[in-house]
């Protein structure tokens, strides 16, 4: 099975393709020294496109064009649990299963032009000029290395004749260039046909990429990869305010949310690679909504004292100003050197930091708290009378 | 009352121009506006409080907080980068990357010629920083960096009478060698539109546009005030159909500026995209035209003219004259670095793109075995064909290996489709990593050989005078 969702229905919808790869049969067996020297299998990629389901299938509103179907397909083989639903087997990235699910998701998406089509590709990839997105069962043949991989170039022209005028493509792969491979990129094939000059010049088609040209992207062990987690972040943190007092994802603004979240990782999460930054690319029309939270987004906000090194003694609190009396507070943490990070509603806040324990003065400011991050400093006057062994760690 | 906003900027960018968020709690984004780095700006805002969005192309963003007391208060910002704390920053890691480190200047005239920096560079702490260069337009420049740990690469120059360039650290060693090479012209409107466009940051390129097309329509011919608008405004719409074109602008900037590849990409693509009838045939044309010129300055003038060959070539039975400026345009699509603006690829040259990386410092102590006139090309299959006088054999010293091009030109279509060459050097097996060419084959040295071509080699062996008379005396083609 790899269609585990489908509410198909002749209007407007998103339809959505998610792979994620992992397993890759030939690589590791040495069977073909070519591959094995170069990429080993993933354990990212699968928890990726399931991260990615997940949240369409739970998460994902668009009133303009709601969820259709969701095509899944993850190596190695596994089941998959529809959030709230039952474990369905999935198929396995291999370019038999792939094509059909290709086909089926174009069949959809090339039924309306109000359709939003989605596709996400999380594992190995190579690039030289065009780039390749490698299936669970590339290498099968040590004539053919290429063979059963997806030429995202030729793919993504070739849906110049898909009638959506919105395409997303989420491509959570290495784009590094291999000496060794780029010998066989004749053998690399578009899931589609590309139509010569004609086609859907008007679609906003952004490709969303983890990483620039040439280079790798990351994911840890076992776990959703940087690029996926930084998505569905953006996702979740709408940036536009509609006149209806909605809040949306458009694809031009997710690009835009995704940079300044990328400069912002999630507390505790580590910093992201060296050598790894999202970059757009293909062409982009919109904007286009692609998701409406109908309330008020929670923004990361991030508080420290300046300087620094007062922020693990001080009491830290933010009240909302619009009279709802909602509050945070944290207390003093010695131990902790990092910012207070803490998600807020959109809003006005009073941000106070208090020193109970030291001869330090108050501070505070009014911050107005906008997605999708937020960082506060509150500058701490300190004069020399404060400068004692006991008031600075 | 003049408020000073810091920012980081990822660059040293003089002159630069950020777009910027006016952000109230109730209302949200009541404005999005331009504003210049380093030079006070004022603002007329409403009573209120505010939130300043600041968004550097590609880099952090800077929030800042704005009480506007009276109503109709005019407030005025300075925006002050704060680059140098991260140059510093990656300089200490990084500085040993440039030690070695080098630039040259290329013109092209009826070729790609080396020409003499106007200028002196600018140093910090012995290391090359800057360049600010005053180019003639007409003619298309770009620049060579390259090093004993930075592999050679080749960006070309903004067509601008005065551009600026910079060469920072990365942070990183990896492709670049830890060095970063940025051009850029003195328009700061069009170098942000381009710097979000690179990012994709279309929301802000969307605050951008709107100033530089006004620059555009302002400029009465496409001289130095218009021609660098008019490019990026056209790559931009291009990108985001927002417009859709083809205008009498690209028009005016195909016919005036001929010397200038993009302007004839920018009008051939935007053709192309004319629905419902897309002009094929002059957008050809002007393709065809653009690659007989040089090489496009943009990256997205790169990328267009490809995607466009491409598709016309394969849309076509047989059009030499399309398979032609596609074979001398991929090289450089494959070679490219497609993270800059700018079109830029490692190569010995301009006229060079290499995929592997060169290190070293050019050398002028270069070894050219000109025209060996024995040499034979075998036809596959058949008789051999003595194609001797039109070949040229140039073996060119470098630091760590040798490079051979091979030039052949064979007599008829029919000869070149179907000969192999094998080059043989007495027993040396030389590594066959480039060529120009629309189809590629590696492996022992065997290919069919398209009508024109030059096979580039390499033989990866410490050069020293014993070698090269080696070479002198075995070096030929079977």
């Amino acid at each position: 099975v790899t269609t585990v969702i489908d509410r198909f229905e002749r209007r407007p919808q998103t339809h959505v393709l998610a792979i994620g790869v992992g397993s890759y049969r030939h690589l590791s067996s040495g069977e073909i020294p070519e591959l094995a020297n170069l990429l080993g299998r993933l354990t990212s990629p699968p928890r990726s496109a399931v991260a990615f389901a997940d949240w369409i299938a739970a998460e994902l509103n668009n009133p303009h064009a709601p969820l259709g179907s969701l095509e899944l397909l993850l190596s190695p083989k596994q089941q998959y649990r529809l959030p709230g639903g039952d474990a369905v087997p999935v198929d396995e990235a291999t370019s038999e299963a792939v094509k059909p699910a290709f086909d089926r998701w174009l069949e959809r998406c090339n039924g309306d032009p109000g359709n939003v089509a989605m596709l996400f590709f999380s594992g190995h990839g190579i690039e030289y000029g065009d780039l390749h997105l490698l299936l669970d069962d590339v290498g099968a043949s040590r004539f053919r290395l290429l063979e059963n991989t997806i030429n995202l170039t030729q793919t993504y022209g070739g849906l110049k004749q898909c009638q959506a005028m919105a395409q997303c493509f989420f491509v959570d792969a290495c784009r590094e260039i291999s000496a060794e491979l780029i010998e066989w990129r004749g053998a690399s094939q578009g899931l589609l046909d590309v139509p010569l000059v004609y086609g859907n010049f008007a679609r906003d088609a952004p490709i969303y990429f983890s990483t620039f040209e040439s280079a790798q992207a990351f994911g840890d062990h076992e776990r959703p990869s940087v690029y996926t987690e930084l998505l569905l972040r953006a996702f979740a943190t709408p940036t536009t305010l509609r006149g209806d007092e909605t809040w949306a994802v458009t694809t031009s603004g997710l690009q835009e949310a995704i940079v300044q979240l990328f400069h912002r990782p999630r507390p505790g999460a580590p910093l992201p690679p060296d050598g790894q930054q999202p970059r757009l690319g293909g062409h982009t029309a919109g904007p286009t909504v692609l998701h409406v939270l109908d309330h008020s987004p929670s923004v990361q906000v991030s508080v420290a004292c300046r300087p620094q090194a007062v922020t693990p003694r001080a009491r830290l609190a933010l009240t909302a100003c619009d009279g709802t009396d909602l509050s945070w507070q944290r207390q003093p943490q010695p131990d902790t050197p990092e910012p207070w990070h803490v998600e807020v509603p959109v809003g006005s806040y009073d941000v106070r930091a208090d020193f109970l324990l030291d001869r330090l003065p108050s501070a505070e400011k009014r911050a107005i708290v906008w997605p999708p991050a937020r960082d506060i400093e509150l500058p701490v006057d300190l004069q020399l009378e404060h400068l004692t062994p006991t008031a600075l760690p | 009352m003049t408020v000073t906003l810091p920012i980081r900027m990822p660059v040293d960018t003089g002159g630069a121009m950020v777009a910027t968020e006016v952000i109230q709690a109730q209302r949200g984004v009541v404005a999005r506006i331009l504003l210049p780095v380093g030079e006070p700006a004022t603002l007329r805002l409403p009573q209120g409080r505010f939130l300043l969005r600041i968004r550097p192309p590609g880099g952090p963003v800077s929030d800042h907080e704005m009480t506007v007391d009276t109503a109709e208060e005019s407030l005025t910002v300075l925006l002050s980068a704060d680059t140098d704390r991260l140059q510093q920053e990656r300089q200490a890691a990084l500085g040993e990357a440039f030690d070695g480190a080098w630039v040259r200047l290329w013109a092209l005239e009826d070729a790609w010629r080396e020409v003499p920096l106007p200028g002196k560079p600018e140093l910090a702490e012995g290391v090359l920083r800057r360049l600010r260069l005053q180019l003639p337009l007409g003619r298309i420049h770009a620049i060579q960096l390259g090093g004993k740990r930075i592999p050679w690469r080749v960006a070309m120059l903004p067509p601008a009478p005065e551009v600026d360039v910079v060469i920072t650290t990365t942070g990183t060693l990896g492709f670049d060698g830890g060095a970063r090479l940025e051009a850029r012209s003195g328009d700061g409107a069009v170098e942000a539109l381009l710097g979000y466009m690179k990012s994709g940051q279309l929301d802000s390129a969307r605050v951008v546009a709107p100033v530089v097309l006004e620059a555009l329509h302002r400029a009465t011919l496409l001289g130095a005030d218009g021609l660098l608008p008019a490019v990026a405004v056209g790559y931009f719409l291009l990108r985001t159909s927002d417009q859709a074109g083809p205008f009498d602008w690209m028009e005016r900037l195909s016919e005036q500026a001929g010397w200038l590849p993009d302007a004839a990409i920018i009008l051939a693509s935007s053709l192309l995209r004319r629905q419902p009838d897309p002009d094929l045939g002059r957008a050809r044309s002007l393709l065809v035209q653009a690659a007989q010129v040089g090489l496009p300055v943009y990256r997205d003038g790169l990328g267009l003219a490809f995607e466009g060959l491409r598709a016309l070539a394969s849309g076509t039975s047989d059009d030499p004259r399309t398979d032609g400026a596609l074979a001398a345009v991929e090289p450089f699509a494959r070679a490219a670095d497609w993270r800059q603006h700018l079109a830029s690829f490692r190569g010995h040259s301009p006229a060079e793109p290499t995929f592997s990386a060169i290190l070293g410092v050019p050398t002028s102590a270069v070894v050219t075995i000109p025209g060996k006139r024995h040499v034979r090309v075998q036809r596959a299959g058949a008789q051999q064909a003595n194609l001797a006088a039109a070949e040229t054999i140039v073996v060119t010293r470098r630091s760590d290996y040798i490079d051979f091009s091979v030039t052949s030109q064979g007599p008829s279509e029919e000869a070149e489709r179907v000969a192999e060459v094998r080059v043989l050097m007495g027993g040396l097996r030389p590594r066959l990593y480039q060529r120009s060419g629309p189809s590629l084959s590696y492996g022992d040295g065997r290919e069919p050989v398209p009508r024109e071509v030059r096979r580039a080699m390499r033989l990866d062996a410490r050069v020293n005078d014993d070698l090269v008379e080696h070479l002198e005396t075995n070096l030929r083609l079977e």
